[in-house]
C-alpha cells in the first residue's frame, strides 16, 4: 500500500503564490500531501505519465489559469476529457474573475471557480474553507482501480 | 287805217280766177318767181272780194268790237298753246300729252282764224281765212274725235279726290310701312347686334379653345418626358411630342410610320421578346392602366436606352388609343448604379470600421484581462507576505515596523479595490445593454439587504418609495443602486441617525429617481468633476473609497441614455437625482437643500 495518498495537486506558476497557498494550507492542516506543478505541462506529465497507481491521483486539483506552456484551460480540458482523470474534482483558483474565463471553465466541466482574494486574511480563509470542503466534506469519487483506502474516506 | 280804208274803198272785181290754179301751176310747173309773188299777193291781199267791213257798214263801234274781241281771242288763243306746251314740257309724265298738242294746234289754228277775222275786216283774204278755217276744222274735228277716243281712257284716270284719298291712304300706308320698316330695322339691328354678340362669343370661345389647344399642345410638347399616342389597331404611333422625336432620334414623319415595338430592340434585357412583352403591357393598360414599368428602347442610332414607361388608355369612342409616357432613365440608372457602388463602398467601410472597432474592443478586452490577472497577483503576494511577516515575525519587529507593514498591506488592499473598480468600469463600457422592464423596488430591496449585512449599518433608517417600472438593464441598474446606496451609507455613518430616502419624482419626460441621505454632504463648489474617475471630495482618512463608484454610475446611466446630477451642501446630506431613459430630464421643481433631520 502506498502511504500518504496524494490529496492536492497545486498547479501554479508563481512561486510566491505557491508559497502563500501552501502557507495557508499548512495553517489549515491540509498541506500534508500536496504536489506542486509549475506549469500545465508538468501537471499533465504528472497526471498521465506517472499516474499508474490510484494512490498517485490527487483528490483535488487546484488549478491556476495563467500558466506558461500549456495554460490552465487546456489542462482542464485534457483532464476532464480523459476517462482516467475526469472524475478528479478541479477547483480553479485564479486572480481573474473575467466572465469569459468563468464560462469557459464551467463549460469544460470545472467543479468550482474561485477568485483568489488580494487580502491575505481573506485568501487564507478561502483556502481553508475550500480545502476543508473538497477534502473533508465532499465525497470523493472512487478511483477506477482503487480500493477504498481509509485515508480518503472520512 | 286810212290806207286800208282807202284801199278798201276801191270796189271792183280784179280777180276772178281761182288762185289755186295759179298755185297748182306754181307747184307743178315750177313757176317763175314772179308768178309766185303774184300768187302770194293774191292770197294775202286779194283785191276781188269785199272785206268784212262792208258787212259791218264800216260802223266803227262794230268794227272795233269785232276787231278787239277777235284780237283778244286770237291773243289768248295764241298764248294758251304756249302755256300748254310749257305744261307738257314741264310735265312730261302727263299721259296723253299728244292731246294737248292737238289742242294746241287746234287752238293755234282757231286763233289764227280769229286773227284772220280781224284781218278780214279790212282785207278780204277769204281764201286764206277759209283755208286756215279748214285747217282749224280739220284740227278741231280731229281733236274732237281723238278726245272722244281718249275720254274713256281719261275717265279711267283716277280723279283728284280719289288720288288724294289714295294719297292719304298711301301716306298712311307709307307711314305704317315706315313704322314697320323702322321696327324691322330696329329688329334687324337688334338681330345684328345679337348676331355680332354671338359671333363675338363664338370667337371668344373659339379663341379660348384655340388657346387651350395650344396650351395643351404646349404641355405635351414641353413635357420633360416623351409622350406618344398609338392605336391598337395599327400598332403605329398616332401622335407624339418633340421629346419623343429626340428620344428616338427620328423625325415626326418617320415615327408616325412605326410603332413602339419598332423602336425597341428585339429582346428586352430580361430576355423577353419585345413584341410579346409589349402586348402584355398594352393588355394591362387596356384593363386598367399600368404602373410605370421599365423598358428598353432602341433609337435610330442603334443605342439602347433604358426608359420608364407608363401606359394609360385614352378615352375614344372609335379606336383603342394608348397614351404612353416614356422617360429616359439612363441618368437615373447611372445614379442608381452609383448609389449601389457608393453603398457597397459604404458597407465596406462600415465593415472595416466595425472590424477596427472589434479589434480595438478585443485589445481592450485582452488588456483588461491581463490587468485582472497580472495586477492582482503581485498585489496579493505583497499583501500575503507582509501579513505573514506581521503574524510570524511580529514579536521580533518593532511596533513601527509592524505599522509600516500594516500600511503596506492596506495599500495593496486599496489597490485591489481600484483594480476591481477600474475593471468594472471598463466592462460596463463593453457590455451591450440587456434591456428589460424592471421592478426597481425589487432591485433596491436586494441592494439594501446586502448593505444591511454589514453590522456597522444596521442602524440606518431606510425610506423607500414606490418606484416606476423602467426599461433598463437590471444587472447594471443594480450596480447603480449599489454604488449610490453604498455611498449614502458610507457618508452618513458619522450621523447619529442616518436616514436614506429612495424615491421618485415626476419629471417632464419621465420619472426622476433620487437617493438622499442626511450625511456629511459635500461642497458643490468642488463638485464639477463629481462623476469623473478617481476624483474624490473627501480624504482617504475620512472616508475610504476609490473615486470610481460615481464614475461607474454615471457611465451606466449614460449608456441607458439617462442623466444624473447631485445637490448637496456640507453637513446637510446629499441628494443624487437620475433619470434612466431620458437625458433631457430635469426636475420640475428644483429640489430644496436638505435639512438634516438628525
Amino acid at each position: 500500500m502506498i502511504a500518504d495518498p496524494l490529496e492536492i495537486l497545486l498547479v501554479d506558476d508563481s512561486p510566491a503564490d505557491v508559497d502563500l497557498t501552501l502557507y495557508a494550507l499548512r495553517q489549515a492542516s491540509l498541506a500534508s500531501r500536496v504536489q506542486v506543478a509549475r506549469d500545465g505541462e508538468e501537471a499533465l506529465d504528472f497526471l498521465f505519465q506517472r499516474g499508474a497507481g490510484a494512490a498517485q491521483m490527487p483528490q483535488l486539483i487546484l488549478l491556476d489559469l495563467k500558466l506558461p506552456k500549456v495554460d490552465g484551460l487546456s489542462v482542464l480540458r485534457r483532464v476532464k476529457s480523459d476517462p482516467r482523470t475526469q472524475t478528479i474534482p478541479i477547483v480553479i483558483l485564479t486572480s481573474s474573475k473575467e466572465e469569459k474565463d468563468v464560462v469557459k471553465s464551467y463549460q469544460l466541466g470545472v467543479n468550482s471557480y474561485i477568485q483568489k482574494p488580494v487580502e491575505f486574511d481573506k485568501f487564507r480563509e478561502t483556502v481553508r474553507e475550500l480545502g476543508r470542503y473538497w477534502l473533508r466534506f465532499n465525497q470523493s469519487p472512487p478511483w477506477p482501480c482503487a480500493s477504498a483506502s481509509p485515508g480518503h474516506q472520512q | 287805217m286810212r290806207r286800208l280804208r282807202s284801199f278798201a274803198g276801191i270796189p271792183g272785181p280784179r280777180w276772178t280766177a281761182c288762185p289755186f290754179q295759179t298755185q297748182r301751176s306754181l307747184l307743178t310747173a315750177g313757176g317763175s318767181k314772179k308768178e309766185r309773188m303774184q300768187f302770194l299777193r293774191h292770197l294775202f291781199l286779194p283785191d276781188n272780194f269785199m272785206p268784212h267791213g262792208y258787212c259791218y257798214l264800216w260802223a266803227p263801234g262794230l268794227i272795233w268790237l269785232h276787231a278787239v274781241s277777235d284780237s283778244a281771242i286770237a291773243l289768248s288763243y295764241m298764248t294758251i298753246p304756249v302755256t300748254l306746251v310749257h305744261f307738257t314740257r314741264k310735265r312730261r309724265d302727263v299721259p296723253f300729252s299728244w292731246i294737248f298738242v292737238c289742242f294746241g294746234v287746234f287752238i293755234v289754228a282757231c286763233g289764227m282764224t280769229h286773227l284772220l277775222e280781224v284781218y278780214s275786216i279790212w282785207v278780204p283774204a277769204y281764201w286764206l281765212a277759209g283755208g286756215v278755217k279748214a285747217l282749224t276744222a280739220a284740227a278741231s274735228v280731229g281733236t274732237a274725235i281723238l278726245l272722244i277716243r281718249v275720254t274713256p281712257r281719261a275717265l279711267a284716270l283716277p280723279g283728284t279726290t280719289w288720288l288724294l284719298d289714295l294719297n292719304r291712304k298711301l301716306s298712311a300706308e307709307v307711314e305704317q310701312r315706315v313704322r314697320a320698316e323702322n321696327e324691322c330695322r330696329s329688329i334687324s339691328e337688334d338681330l345684328e347686334r345679337r348676331v355680332a354678340e354671338r359671333t363675338a362669343e363664338l370667337e371668344a370661345a373659339n379663341q379660348m379653345l384655340r388657346e387651350s389647344q395650344l396650351r395643351y399642345r404646349a404641355l405635351v410638347e414641353h413635357a420633360p418626358e416623351a409622350i406618344v399616342v398609338f392605336g391598337l389597331e395599327t400598332g403605329a404611333f398616332l401622335d407624339l411630342n418633340t421629346k419623343a422625336e429626340q428620344l428616338f432620334g427620328m423625325s415626326r414623319a418617320e415615327l408616325l410610320r412605326v410603332g413602339p415595338v419598332e423602336v425597341s430592340p428585339p429582346v428586352q434585357p430580361d430576355g423577353r421578346r419585345s413584341s410579346e412583352a409589349a402586348m402584355e403591357q398594352i393588355r394591362l393598360a387596356i384593363e386598367g392602366g399600368t404602373p410605370p414599368f421599365e423598358w428598353t428602347h432602341r433609337n435610330a442610332a442603334g443605342l439602347d436606352i433604358p426608359c420608364e414607361v407608363s401606359f394609360v388608355r385614352l378615352p375614344s369612342s372609335t379606336h383603342t388609343l394608348i397614351r404612353g409616357s416614356v422617360v429616359d432613365i439612363t441618368a437615373r440608372k447611372h445614379a442608381e448604379e452609383q448609389i449601389r457602388t457608393l453603398n457597397a463602398e459604404l458597407e465596406h467601410r462600415v465593415a472595416q470600421r466595425t472590424s477596427e472597432l472589434e479589434t480595438a474592443n478585443r485589445d481592450l478586452e485582452s488588456f483588461t484581462y491581463s490587468v485582472s490577472h497580472d495586477l492582482r497577483a503581485p498585489l496579493r503576494q505583497v499583501n500575503g507576505f507582509s501579513k505573514i511577516l506581521i503574524e510570524d515575525f511580529g514579536p521580533q519587529l518593532s511596533s513601527e515596523a509592524r505599522h509600516h507593514l500594516e500600511r503596506v498591506r492596506s495599500a495593496t488592499v486599496h489597490m485591489g479595490h481600484l483594480v476591481d473598480d477600474l475593471l468594472n468600469l471598463a466592462r460596463i463600457g463593453r457590455r451591450p445593454l440587456a434591456l428589460r422592464r424592471t421592478d426597481l423596488n425589487a432591485l433596491v430591496e436586494e441592494v439594501v439587504e446586502t448593505l444591511q449585512s454589514d453590522p456597522r449599518d444596521r442602524g440606518v433608517e431606510w425610506s423607500i418609495g414606490l418606484l416606476s417600472l423602467v426599461e433598463c438593464d437590471p444587472g447594471l441598474m443594480r450596480q447603480v443602486f449599489a454604488n449610490l446606496l453604498a455611498n449614502a451609507v458610507k457618508f452618513s455613518r458619522p450621523c447619529e441617525h442616518p436616514r436614506i430616502y429612495i424615491g421618485e419624482i415626476p419629471g417632464e419626460f419621465g420619472p426622476i429617481f433620487f437617493v438622499r441621505d442626511n450625511g456629511v454632504g459635500f461642497d458643490l463648489r468642488y463638485a464639477d468633476k463629481l462623476f469623473s474617475v478617481f476624483h474624490r471630495l473627501h480624504r482617504d482618512d475620512e472616508f475610504e473609497g476609490t473615486g470610481v463608484g460615481l464614475a461607474i454610475v454615471h457611465r451606466i446611466l449614460q449608456k441607458h441614455g439617462g442623466a444624473i446630477w447631485a445637490e448637496s451642501s456640507p453637513q446637510k446630506g446629499a441628494a443624487f437625482y437620475f433619470s434612466v431613459n431620458d437625458s433631457r430630464a430635469r426636475p420640475k421643481v428644483p429640489a430644496a437643500s436638505l435639512r438634516g433631520d438628525a
